[in-house]
C-alpha cells in the first residue's frame, strides 16, 4: 500500500500539470490517444522481440510529433486529429497482432497496469519520470504558458513556438507510455483532465489553476486509495470516481446565481 | 535627419504561386506614426508578418535597427498587437496580470525569476493602459475594449521601440476606439515609440498618422497622408470610389 | 479565495465521512487463527486443491472472485493485504494471471512462500508465426493435476511441517480421485464416432492430447483475441469436413464467438468449462473441480457421439 501511495502521489502531481497545457489546447483526449499509439509500439516490440516498453515510448513520441505537425497544417481540427490517431493506431495494432498470429497474453500487461500491483522498480521509474517532467515544465513554464495561449504571439516574442509545443506533447507522450503500464491508462488519462477542469471552475489564473488541480488530484488519489481499501474496490476506478465527485462539487460551488 | 529604424528594399513575397508583395521599398524613421492601408488580401498582414520574422520574404531585404532581419533576434524591441484580439479563446484560464507579464518574461532564459524592475515596468504599462484594476480578472471575462488594452500593455511590457498594430480596433465600440487613438498618440509623442498601424479607417489615418503607406500588392502610395491619399490612389487600390471606401471603413467600427 | 477554501473544507469533510463509512463497512482482512495458516491463491483450481490438501489446518483465500476471468482481474488493495498476511501464495504463471506475477515480484524478500505452478511443468509451446506463447492450462489434464497437487502439498509441508502427515494423507486421497477421474474420462471417450472438437479459446490442449482428441480453437491462447474472418471461414470449413455438429463455449467468456460460428455453419453450441473460475451459480449448485470435469465429459460424449454413456 505504501508503494501505491508513492506511485499515486507521483502521478497526481505530474498528470494535472501536463494535463493543464493539454486541456487548454483542446487536447483532452491526448492521453487515450497516446495510450493506443503505445499499443502499436508494444505490438511491434512483441513481434520483433525488442523491449516493448521502449518501442511504446518511441511510438508515442513519434505520434505526438505527428499530431503537432498535422495541427500546424490546419488541415484537420484538433480533436479530429486525436480521433484519427486513436482509431488509426488501434487498427494498426490489431492488424499487427493478427498478422503475427495472435495475441500474446503479455500484450495486455502493458495496457492495464494497476496501482495496487506497483513494484519497487515501478515506483523508481514513475518517481524519476515525474521529476523529469515536472522540472522541465518548471524550467520552461513561461514559454509553455505563452505558446499555449497564443502560438503566433509567442513567435513574435522570438520564442521557438514549434519547438516548445512539440516538447510539451513529447512530455505527455513519455508520461502516458510509462505510467499506463504501471498505474493503467484509465488513471493517467482521467487525472490529466478531470482535476484540471475542476480547477478551471474556480476562474483563477493559470498558475493558480495548476496548483488547484494538483491539490484536487492529490486529494482524489489519497481518498480514492483509502476508500478502495476499505470497500475492497478496484483502486484506479475508485480514484477516478472520487475525482468526478469533486468535479460535481465544484460545479455546485460555482453555480451562477 | 532622424534615424531610419526599418528599411525595406525590393521586397517580394510569393505564396502558392501568387505574388502577394511586389517590389516594395520604403523606410520608417524613429518616432514616426505610419498608417498602413489597403484592401483585404492586399498584403498588409503579410508585410507585418515579414517584419515580425514570422514569414521569410521570397526576395529583397529588410533591415531592422541596422541589422538584417535574417540575423535579427532582439524581438523585444518590437511590440505586436494582433488582429485576433476579439476572438481570443474566452475560456483560457489566465489573468490579465499573467498575460501582461508574458510579454516581458516569456523569452527569458530558463530559471529566470521576475525582478523588481519587471514588476515596476508591468505596473507602469498597466497604469498607462488603465487596466491596473483588472489585473486579477480572467482574460476571457473582459470586454473587447478592455481586452485590447491588455494586449497593448502586453506589447508595451518589453519596452519596445516599435509598436505594430494589426487592425486592433475591430470589434471595439466607437468610444473605446477614440480613447485608444488618443492613447496611441500619447505613446508616440511623449515616449517616442514608433507606430505601425494597419487599418481600414481612412479618416483615422488622415487625422493621426504622420505618414501613410497604401498597399495593394504594390506600393500604391507612400508619404504625407494629406498629399498621398488622393482619389486616384484610392480608386487604384479599392477599384471603387471614395464613397464605397467610407462605407467599408464604417463596417469595421 | 474564500470559495476555494470552503470547497476544500466541504470536500475534506465529505471525504472523511466516506472513508469512515467505508472503514465501518469493510470486510475484515482474513484473521490468522491459532494453529492455522492462510494460503492465498490466484484462481479457482489452485484454491480447490489447496483446500483439499490443507483441510482444517489451512484457510484458503482465493483472490479472483467468482464469475471473473483470472486473466482480466485487477486486485484491490484488500486483496494485496490478504496475500500479505498469508504464508503461501500460489499462482499459475506463464501469462495466465499477469497481476499475480506482478504481486509475486513484489513479495520477493518477504517470508511468504511464493509458488509459480507452471514453473514446475514442461509447458507446451503454442507456436503461432513469429510469436510463441506457453500454454498454462495444465490443470485440465487430471494426470498433470495430480502433479499440481503434489507441488502444493510440498509447499504446505515446507511451511507447516508439523502437519505433514495430514497433508500427505489428504493429497493422496485427492489424487486417488483424480486418478479415478482420469480412468473415467479415458473410458468415456473411447469408441466415439468423432474425435474433433471446436472450442472458443485454446484451453484444452493438454486434455485433448491425453485423450486423443483434436482441439481446434476459434481464437488463440487468450480469450480476448479477435479471430480474423478467414479464421472463422476455416473453422466452418473444418466443421463441415469432419462432420462436427457442436461448438463449445465457456461459462466465463462471452459466447458470442461460438454462437456466430455455430449460426454460420449450422451447428449447435454446448459448454466446455475450462475451470478458470466458477460462477456464483456454479458455487451455489455445489459444483467443484471433479463435478465440472464430469459435466465436461458428458457434454463431450454428446458432441463426439460416444458409445459408453
Amino acid at each position: 500500500m505504501i508503494r501505491a501511495f508513492i506511485a499515486g502521489i507521483a502521478v497526481a502531481l505530474v498528470a494535472p500539470t501536463i494535463g493543464m497545457f493539454l486541456v487548454v489546447r483542446r487536447y483532452s483526449l491526448m492521453a487515450d490517444t497516446l495510450a493506443h499509439v503505445s499499443l502499436v509500439g508494444v505490438a511491434i516490440g512483441l513481434v520483433t522481440k525488442i523491449q516493448p516498453v521502449l518501442i511504446a515510448i518511441i511510438a508515442a513520441i513519434i505520434a505526438a510529433i505527428g499530431i503537432e505537425k498535422l495541427r500546424g497544417t490546419k488541415r484537420v481540427f484538433g480533436e479530429s486529429i486525436l480521433a484519427l490517431f486513436l482509431s488509426g493506431s488501434l487498427a494498426i495494432a490489431s492488424v499487427i497482432i493478427s498478422a503475427a498470429g495472435g495475441f500474446n497474453m503479455s500484450l495486455l500487461n502493458f495496457l492495464f497496469g494497476s496501482i495496487t500491483t506497483v513494484t519497487q522498480s515501478d515506483v523508481f521509474i514513475i518517481v524519476a519520470m515525474s521529476l523529469v517532467v515536472l522540472v522541465t515544465i518548471f524550467v520552461f513554464f513561461n514559454k509553455f504558458f505563452l505558446v499555449s495561449f497564443d502560438e503566433e504571439l509567442a513567435r513574435t516574442d522570438g520564442i521557438r513556438a514549434k519547438f516548445y509545443s512539440t516538447l510539451l506533447v513529447v512530455l505527455a507522450a513519455i508520461t502516458v507510455a510509462l505510467s499506463m503500464r504501471i498505474v493503467g491508462v484509465l488513471l493517467i488519462g482521467a487525472l490529466m483532465v478531470i482535476p484540471v477542469i475542476t480547477a478551471i471552475q474556480f476562474s483563477r489564473g493559470f498558475r493558480a489553476t495548476i496548483l488547484l488541480s494538483i491539490a484536487i488530484s492529490l486529494m482524489s488519489v489519497v481518498v480514492g486509495l483509502f476508500t478502495s481499501y476499505y470497500f475492497s474496490l478496484a483502486s484506479g476506478g475508485t480514484i477516478v470516481v472520487v475525482a468526478l465527485l469533486l468535479f460535481l462539487l465544484s460545479i455546485v460551488f460555482n453555480k451562477k446565481s | 535627419m532622424p534615424e531610419q529604424i526599418i528599411k525595406v528594399q525590393k521586397l517580394n513575397f510569393q505564396y502558392l504561386g501568387e505574388q502577394v508583395l511586389r517590389n516594395l521599398s520604403f523606410s520608417v524613421d524613429a518616432g514616426e506614426y505610419l498608417g498602413i492601408i489597403g484592401p483585404n488580401g492586399g498584403g498588409k498582414t503579410t508585410l507585418v508578418k515579414i517584419l515580425l520574422g514570422l514569414q521569410k520574404p521570397t526576395s529583397g531585404e529588410v533591415v531592422m535597427f541596422d541589422e538584417s532581419l535574417e540575423t535579427f533576434h532582439d524581438f523585444n524591441r518590437l511590440g505586436y498587437v494582433p488582429q485576433r484580439i476579439s476572438h481570443t479563446d474566452s475560456g483560457f484560464p489566465a489573468t490579465v496580470n499573467e498575460i501582461v507579464f508574458s510579454g516581458r518574461t516569456a523569452d527569458k532564459y530558463p530559471f529566470y525569476r521576475v525582478t523588481a524592475e519587471d514588476k515596476r515596468v508591468v505596473d507602469e504599462v498597466m497604469k498607462v493602459t488603465e487596466i491596473s484594476g483588472l489585473s486579477h480578472r480572467l482574460i476571457g471575462n473582459l470586454s473587447g475594449g478592455e481586452r485590447q488594452r491588455v494586449f497593448i500593455a502586453r506589447a508595451l511590457a518589453s519596452d519596445p521601440e516599435i509598436l505594430i498594430l494589426d487592425e486592433p480596433t475591430v470589434g471595439v465600440d466607437a468610444l473605446a476606439q477614440k480613447q485608444f487613438y488618443s492613447f496611441l498618440k500619447v505613446l508616440n509623442k511623449t515616449k517616442g515609440i514608433t507606430i505601425l498601424f494597419i487599418t481600414h479607417d481612412l479618416e483615422m489615418i488622415a487625422r493621426e498618422a504622420t505618414k501613410v503607406l497604401c498597399l495593394n500588392h504594390n506600393l500604391v502610395c507612400y508619404g504625407d497622408p494629406s498629399k498621398a491619399l488622393d482619389d486616384k490612389v484610392l480608386l487604384d487600390m479599392y477599384q471603387t470610389d471614395m464613397k464605397h471606401v467610407h462605407e467599408h471603413s464604417h463596417e469595421n467600427i | 479565495m474564500k470559495k476555494i477554501v470552503s470547497f476544500f473544507i466541504v470536500a475534506l469533510v465529505l471525504s472523511f465521512l466516506l472513508v469512515i463509512f467505508a472503514a465501518s463497512k469493510s470486510k475484515p482482512v482474513p484473521k490468522v487463527e491459532s494453529g492455522k495458516i492462510i494460503v492465498a491463491t490466484s484462481f479457482y483450481p489452485l484454491a480447490e486443491f489447496a483446500k483439499r490438501i490443507g483441510g482444517d489446518y489451512v484457510d484458503v483465500v482465493n483472490i479472483t472472485p467468482a464469475g471473473v476471468e483470472a486473466h482480466d482481474y485487477e486486485p484491490t488493495p484488500r486483496d494485496i493485504t490478504s496475500i500479505r498476511v498469508s504464508k503461501i501464495f500460489l499462482y499459475q504463471g506463464a501469462g495466465f494471471d499477469p497481476w499475480a506475477e506482478r504481486v509475486a515480484q513484489d513479495l520477493i524478500g518477504t517470508d511468504i512462500k511464493v509458488m509459480n505452478i507452471t514453473n514446475q511443468f514442461d509447458l507446451r509451446s503454442i507456436a503461432s508465426d513469429g510469436t510463441s506463447a506457453k500454454d498454462p492450462h495444465v490443470w485440465l489434464d487430471p494426470v498433470l493435476a495430480q502433479k499440481e497437487v503434489k507441488i502444493i502439498r510440498d509447499a504446505l509441508i515446507s511451511v507447516f511441517p508439523q502437519h505433514s502427515d495430514t497433508f500427505n494423507q489428504n493429497a493422496d486421497a485427492f489424487n486417488v480421485k483424480l486418478a479415478e477421474l482420469d480412468v473415467f474420462i479415458g473410458k468415456s471417450l473411447t469408441g466415439c464416432a468423432l474425435s474433433d472438437i471446436i472450442v472458443s479459446h485454446q484451453a484444452f490442449s493438454y486434455f485433448s492430447s491425453r485423450y486423443g482428441i483434436n482441439e481446434t480453437a476459434i481464437s488463440g491462447i487468450s480469450p480476448e483475441e479477435e479471430p480474423s474472418a478467414q479464421r472463422l471461414g476455416e473453422v466452418a470449413q473444418l466443421a463441415k469436413e469432419k462432420n462436427i455438429k457442436t461448438i463449445f463455449f465457456e461459462t466465463l467468456a462471452s459466447p458470442k464467438l461460438a454462437e456466430t460460428v455455430a449460426r454460420e455453419a449450422g451447428l449447435t453450441t454446448s459448454v466446455l468449462n475450462p475451470l478458470e473460475g466458477l460462477t456464483l451459480e456454479e458455487i451455489r449448485a455445489g459444483k467443484d473441480y471433479l463435478s465440472v470435469m464430469t459435466d465436461n465429459v458428458h457434454n463431450l460424449q454428446q458432441a463426439l457421439q460416444c458409445q459408453n454413456k
